[in-house]
């Protein structure tokens, strides 16, 4: 009879107990790529509404760094099947690793705060190859989609909150994202350089990826760069305890793909600036971007 | 806005049309052939920008390089969509595509657009 599985699993903040949790410490230690936290966080500063909100915010966001650690160990698979440099998967791996130390990062201010850290510890999302191109392709658009656009989104968002929070313990945990997300939307672009004389032999992957950034774009923007159908202008209140004006998720999202991502990928010969214009959820008739004369 | 995002910049200089974290952004989409370092204790630094301009204040993490600030382009909020869709800021999104965190995996083109 098989062994019975629980209904739920979660995940706490709670450690090993056992030597792994050194070891684990040690890695910490040996990759910090800024100061820790060296503020306490003072409740006196807030109120409790604005505690209890900035509470929800950061458990949500430790359930999505934790959860994303799966698209960098996907990552990671697909650069080994194509036998990229052990420099590139290695830096992946700890990318991977970065997003679960940001998780610890998150937990750590939601205790703070006076709650329990603990998520829900699946489903959990799967960066598999993409049916209708090659190998080397899919992984371009995983590095793509993930490094050069949503990473670089998140480098613009947490640059902007460490400029604009007023609690010193809240400004710590985000400038300890922030020096670790700059490196992964920096790696995209890094990637892309070390295979521009490949994708200079092989224009069509480059319109192909195009293509793909016409429906990625899109896609993405619906996620990202949405404003909740709720949302309100932030108050001085939630300014002072870092959470985000969701009434300018929109401008965020598109300042930063504008004139970032896409004058960045615009480097490699990928057009990324039509796709930008033309970016559907719907296929819509072949274009340039398909290889095909507009006309 | 916090004190140091401003559209206009010391005098003398070309006048930015975007906000400091978009260029910072910028920065390092526009950046090439540097070198990844995984030094223990270290930044991870990528290159070009060598004058931390503080903007976040955490080390490793380094200011804007100077660019042309002809190629700033100013968003509206609500730009218009290919597919109709047109006011992106008016949708109920996912509950995780706020919260900040790591990327999700790329979306799979559905099936029409294979055909």
């Amino acid at each position: 009879m098989p062994p019975v599985e629980p209904d739920e699993r979660w995940l706490t903040a709670a450690l090993s107990g056992t030597p792994i949790a050194d070891e684990s410490r040690f890695v910490d230690l040996a990759l910090r790529p800024c100061e820790p936290l060296v503020h306490a966080f003072d409740r006196a500063r807030h109120s409790r509404e604005a505690i209890e909100k900035a509470r929800r915010w950061w458990l949500a966001a430790m359930q999505s760094e934790y959860e994303s650690a799966s698209v960098f160990i996907d990552m990671a698979t697909q650069l080994r099947e194509i036998a990229s440099p052990l420099d590139v998967q290695t830096v992946v791996l700890r990318m991977a690793q970065d997003e679960l130390r940001h998780a610890a990062i998150c937990a750590r201010v939601v205790e703070a705060m006076g709650a329990e850290a603990k998520i829900p510890a699946g489903p959990l999302p799967r960066a598999t190859p993409h049916p209708d191109c090659g190998a080397d392709e899919s992984v371009l658009r995983e590095i793509v989609h993930g490094c050069c656009l949503s990473e670089m989104v998140n480098v613009a968002r947490l640059a902007k909150s460490v400029g604009e929070v007023g609690d010193p313990f809240v400004r710590d945990a985000f400038r300890l994202l922030l020096a670790d997300e700059r490196l992964h939307a920096q790696f995209g672009f890094h990637y892309l350089e070390s295979r521009r004389p490949w994708l200079d032999a092989h224009p069509e992957i480059a319109r192909s990826l195009g293509r793909f950034l016409r429906y990625g774009f899109a896609a993405l923007e619906q996620r990202m760069g949405a404003v909740p159908l709720d949302a309100s202008p932030r108050t001085e209140a939630e300014l002072a305890i870092g959470l985000p004006d969701l009434t300018e998720q929109s401008s965020t999202f598109q300042e930063t793909i504008l004139n970032a991502s896409v004058p960045g990928l615009e480097r490699f010969g990928i057009e990324a600036g039509a796709a930008w214009r033309n970016r559907s959820m719907r296929p819509g008739p072949p274009s340039a971007l398909d290889g095909h004369s507009p006309g | 806005m916090f004190p140091d995002d401003e559209t206009i910049d010391a005098p003398g200089e070309v006048p930015f049309v975007l906000p400091k974290h978009v260029r910072f952004a910028r920065s390092l989409a526009l950046v090439s052939g540097a070198v990844i370092g995984l030094a223990a204790g270290a930044a991870v630094f990528g290159s070009g920008c060598n004058s931390c301009t503080g903007i976040c204040g955490a080390y490793g993490v380094q200011g804007v390089q100077p660019y042309d600030a002809q190629y700033d382009t100013p968003v509206s909020h609500a730009d218009a969509r290919a597919d109709g869709a047109g006011d992106a800021g008016a949708r109920e999104v996912p509950p995780d595509g706020h919260a900040g965190g790591g990327p999700r995996p790329a979306p799979h083109l559905p099936a029409d657009w294979l055909a």
